[in-house]
């Protein structure tokens, strides 16, 4: 008996387009409310970037700089990191403790439309850090510290936001390798460990310059740079940029499935 | 609800060969140098309660996860709707609840319910679902403020969202008081009835004797015995004879067909292969005995010999 009857033309795997797709925005709006409903988790994820934008500033005197392109390399810098954090941290830690808590393992056996929960945390990490950079920004244009069109903004926060993405598929490749206990500290120690070698805050001594091409986080923040026309901070061509974070995204990805893959 | 004549007529239909849902094949499946299956042959009916016994290591979970296509076997074949493994489209068709699942603590149980709904093509309407699984005292509260009892009604609501032909539950009872677990007893009869078939897995005997057509036991990660619950508990022919008597245990002891005597609290209690002769005997023997009950084996009973003849041999 074989009831996988070939599905009408306007249904995609049983459902109609519509069906599925409110299966992705069910996962998004649940998402959504998950994190809304844990503000310990929500609050620091959205002002930590401008919280310490202004720390670094003021006490550490980043914000003596007067020339516009230091402050905004110094600006995006932040956004950078602000773009970072909730792909490495609550896909990371997230999605190491629901693997152990047997809820990705549910979700496999029910017919959840394929990566329907990914794309769920995908797209709220794409919202958060939109929340995250617009509050980096409004502080900062509140302080003076930093001189951006609304313009120059908006291009950045859109690059941003598509950035979190290689973050969140870094996350990904974390989330399902480490188990919940070891999740926050080795993706402490990786954000960290990308956020110096990007070299985005702290030059890199001179014989490890070079480095700064393995960690993403460089090549997101010579993208933010290009899109908000600072073109005496950069390094190579957009282009690359881009391929290369494409190039990270697809491998880390790629190494989560066969980690997945291997899985009961 | 005329509920033990229903059973009964069913119980009767269970020899007839039904076409299977999903089927293991001969399947062996290892862990490292652990052989947690080996050649184990499995089906699910149409329309039949199958629970899978089994001690704690039997490789009960193991032929699940098989089942539902969570993991590949290392030799035969495991199906779901003849289909191996699974697509999406086979998985519109079933309806799980795994034992160890944390879900969400910050969502309410009808928004775990609402999000595991849209996965099926097919649905039932949310609040006809609450009220079929009597869960809309429970449903507005935050998962994490629910007891153990009350996970699992949520969970159950989850698993039968999509109107599924064939459930997985996977000791669903677990943790809920007498009233919830009659009600979730009920909704799956009434499942059952509708067509519905499921594959129980539990720890509570009178849970699989009181809902299953069929048996199957597993020990060792092989089938040792399937059959409908009479046919198993059939396996066991001892029976037990309990009352009041003045007959004392070295006299009975010495009649033929008796196995054992205990005198516990007073009341005699006699193993025995055929109760009825005896049962003459002792009323013939003592003018004043009372308290006369005999007892069947269970499945209980049945199980535990079962799975004891296993490990021994």
């Amino acid at each position: 008996m074989n009831v996988a009857i070939a599905p009408p033309s306007e249904e995609i795997g049983g459902m109609t387009r519509s069906r599925m797709l409110r299966a992705y925005r069910k996962e998004l709006k649940y998402e959504c409310l998950r994190m809304l409903r844990t503000p310990a988790f929500a609050i620091p994820t959205l002002i930590f970037p401008a919280l310490f934008y202004l720390l670094v500033g003021f006490i550490f005197g980043a914000f003596k700089a007067t020339d516009p392109n230091v402050q905004l390399y110094i600006f995006l810098g932040f956004a950078t990191m602000g773009a970072m954090t909730p792909g490495m941290f609550s896909f990371g830690m997230g999605l190491a403790s629901e693997r152990e808590q047997g809820l990705h393992r549910l979700k496999r056996a029910l017919p959840m439309p394929p990566g329907a929960a990914l794309i769920g945390k995908m797209a709220l990490c794409v919202l958060s850090v939109t929340a995250a950079v617009s509050m980096l920004a409004l502080v900062a244009t509140a302080f003076g510290t930093v001189h951006i069109t609304l313009a120059q903004f908006l291009s950045a926060l859109s690059v941003l936001a598509l950035g979190a993405i290689p973050f969140c598929a870094f996350g990904l490749m974390i989330g399902s390798m480490t188990g919940a206990r070891s999740a926050p500290a080795i993706v402490n120690v990786l954000y960290m460990l990308m956020l110096y070698l990007s070299g985005l805050f702290i030059p890199l001594p001179e014989a490890i310059a070079k480095i700064v091409i393995i960690s993403p986080a460089f090549y997101l923040h010579q993208l933010t740079l290009h899109s908000a026309g600072a073109h005496s901070t950069l390094i190579g061509g957009a282009a690359t940029h881009v391929a290369v974070l494409v190039a990270m995204t697809l491998l880390f990805a790629a190494l989560a499935m066969r980690r997945f893959a291997r899985e009961d | 609800m005329a509920l033990p004549a229903m059973r009964l007529a069913h119980l009767n239909e269970s020899t007839e060969p039904k076409a299977p849902l999903a089927r293991l094949d001969r399947v062996r499946k290892t862990f490292g140098t652990t052989i947690a299956l080996e050649d184990l042959s499995l089906e699910v009916r149409e329309g039949e309660l199958l629970s899978v016994l089994g001690p704690n290591g039997a490789g009960k979970s193991t032929a699940i996860a098989l089942l539902l296509g969570l993991q590949q076997p290392d030799r035969g074949t495991a199906s779901l709707f003849d289909r191996a493994p699974p697509t999406l489209l086979e998985r519109q068709q079933i309806g799980v609840m795994m034992q160890e699942v944390v879900l969400p603590p910050d969502l309410k149980g009808r928004e775990h319910i609402d999000l595991a709904s849209s996965y099926y093509p097919a649905p039932y309407d949310l609040d006809e679902l609450i009220a079929l699984t009597d869960i809309r005292s429970i449903c507005d509260k935050r998962y994490r403020d629910l007891s153990g009892g009350q996970k699992r009604q949520i969970q159950f609501a989850m698993a039968i969202c999509g109107r599924p032909r064939l459930l997985f539950l996977d000791e669903p009872t677990v943790g809920l008081d007498v009233q919830a677990r009659a009600r979730m007893w009920a909704t799956i009869r009434a499942l059952v009835k509708q067509g519905c078939s499921i594959v129980l897995t539990t720890h509570y005997l009178e849970e699989a004797e009181a809902l299953a057509d069929r048996v199957a036991v597993i020990a060792k990660g092989k089938l040792i015995r399937e059959g409908s619950v009479r046919e198993i508990r059939s396996l066991v022919s001892r029976k037990t004879i309990s009352c009041t008597t003045t007959l004392s245990p070295e006299v009975l002891q010495g009649w033929s067909g008796v196995q054992a005597v205990a005198v516990e609290d007073g009341r005699t209690k006699l193993t025995v292969g055929n109760a009825e002769s005896i049962v003459r005997k002792l009323l013939a023997s003592d003018a004043s005995l009372e308290d006369l009950e005999i007892h069947r084996a269970g499945l209980a009973e049945a199980f535990l010999e079962l799975t004891q003849e296993e490990s021994s041999s």
